[in-house]
Order: structure tokens, then sequence, then C-alpha cells
């Protein structure tokens, strides 16, 4: 059995007066910070901001990288046939008029 | 009461679903209840906040094993706020001190003495105490805990428990009675 002096009975009530520290905030962003590592969510947080998360200029998710993807693919093709006919066209032999290929008859 | 139970049983369940919002709903709803707690088992603010943001990360990390059937929710939060606030005394010093006593000290303190003094003031005397000291005194005379109890919580003796609270009841009335003069 637990018996209180009637001090300890006063303190007791005392304590129940304690004025509250003004670390609300601070203390909630501990504890968000925490779970956010812990425990993430997938709601976006709820620190107020309902703006959905950024997203990158190629789009989100799979279709994005899917897209670029395939026009990076595209670019990349449309230069090595260019390169090729290029190549092609300038295989055919040119005039040579370089000086040491012109032959002085005696 | 029933729209209170309503609210908090809705909180419960988005915090189950681990949403933010309603995490942070069920904290503020009960930060003065355990801030209230925490602070008699902390040397300062700091203590106390640390004390907070730990024991409400585990508030929400098992939640899942609350059973209303069992006991409140109020009732759940204090075990594990007080749990939290005897692990942070521990960090801070020895508790196993192997002194033993059978009976315990009652020394007189007039009440009209503390009726002068505000909580603060009284606070601060009790978290000057050594660290077991303040831990039993506190599970003790304000918790309301017996001596057994107490020492199934704090890993020590019925008569080591015995020894602490003697020891703080007579440096409480010391510190009190030189307040009271000096």
């Amino acid at each position: 059995m637990n018996q209180k002096t009637p001090y300890e009975l006063q303190i007791a009530d005392k304590l129940q007066q304690l004025p509250l520290p003004d670390l609300q905030d601070a203390i909630w962003a501990r504890i968000e910070r925490t779970l956010d590592i812990d425990m993430p969510s997938d709601d976006g947080g709820g620190g107020g901001d309902d703006s959905p998360p950024d997203t990158p200029w190629w789009g989100s998710g799979g279709i994005g990288a899917f897209t670029f993807s395939m026009v990076f693919v595209a670019a990349l093709t449309t230069f090595i046939i260019y390169k090729t006919l290029n190549q092609s066209t300038s295989n055919a032999p040119a005039r040579d008029n370089s000086p040491t290929n012109q032959y002085i008859l005696p | 009461m029933q729209t209170v139970d309503l609210d908090i049983a809705t909180l419960i369940d988005g915090c189950l679903a681990n949403n933010r919002r309603a995490q942070e709903a069920l904290y503020r709803q009960f930060y003065g209840f355990a801030m209230t707690i925490a602070l008699r088992y902390s040397r300062d603010e700091a203590d106390a906040a640390d004390i907070m943001s730990h024991a409400f990360v585990k508030i929400f990390k098992s939640l899942h094993s609350f059973d209303a059937a069992k006991g409140s929710l109020h009732a759940w939060i204090k075990r594990i706020v007080v749990n939290e606030g005897l692990d942070h005394i521990k960090a801070r010093g020895r508790f196993s001190e192997s002194v033993e006593v059978e009976t315990v000290a009652e020394p007189e303190i007039r009440g009209n003495v503390l009726d002068e003094m505000g909580a603060e003031e009284i606070m601060k005397l009790i978290q000057k105490l050594p660290p077991a000291t303040h831990a039993v005194f506190v599970l003790y005379a304000v918790e309301g805990y017996n001596h057994r109890e107490i020492a199934e919580q704090l890993g020590i003796s019925e008569g080591t428990s015995k020894w602490h609270l003697s020891e703080a009841r007579k440096t409480l009335q010391k510190q009190i009675l030189q307040l009271n003069t000096g």
C-alpha cells in the first residue's frame, strides 16, 4: 500500500498545475522527422502542404521515362543515319589538284 | 463523451494507417497530458522534449498493440511516457545503490509552507534529486505506485526503493525549510 504524507499529496496536486512549455510545434517537428525515416508515409506528409510532389520535366513515373528514352533513341538513330549518308557521299573519288601529283614533263 | 471517443477512435484508425495528419492530431490532443508527465521525470524543458519525442514515436510504432478492451488510451499513453521518463533518468546516472531500509522516514513539512510555493519551484527541487531518488519519489508520491511495483520497474529491491524515498523526503524537507527561512 502506498501511504503518502500530507505534503506529498500536496506536491502531487501542485505538479498537476505545472505550466506547460510552448514546445508543441518543435517536438512535433522532431517526431515527424523520425517517423519520415522509420515509417515513411505515402500520404504526402502532414505538414499542411497539399501540393502534389514535384514531377520531373520528362513526366512522372514509367511513362515519362519511356517517352524520354524513345525520343532519345529516335534522335540517335537519325544522327547515325545522317552521318552514314554523309560518309557515303564523301567516299566518291575527288580530283586531286595537289602539286605533288602533277607531273612535270621534261 | 461519446463524441470524444468517436474522434479518438477515428484518429487511432488514421494513425494505424500511418496518416501523418492523424498522427499529428493525436499528438496535439495528448500533448498537455503527456508533457505534464514528462516534466516530472526531466531536469529541464530540453529533457522533457526528448522524453516526449521518443515516447510519441514509440506510441505511433506500437499503436497496433493498444487494446481498448484492456484499458483506456490515456492509461496506455501514460505507461509509455512514464517508461520513457524512467529510461531518461536511468541514462543519467547509477541506479543500483544497494542500501536498504525497512521503514521510511516521514519528516514533517507544514502544509502552509508548500501552499506558498509554486509548482515550478517544487518541480525544481525534485529535479535536483539524484536520479534514482528522483525516480522513486515521483513514482511513489506523484504516480502512486507502491514499493513492490517501483522495485519491479526500476530493477531494485523494495528496501532500496524505501531508502530512496526516505532520502527524497529528508532532502526535500531540508530544501523547503531552507527556502522558507532563507
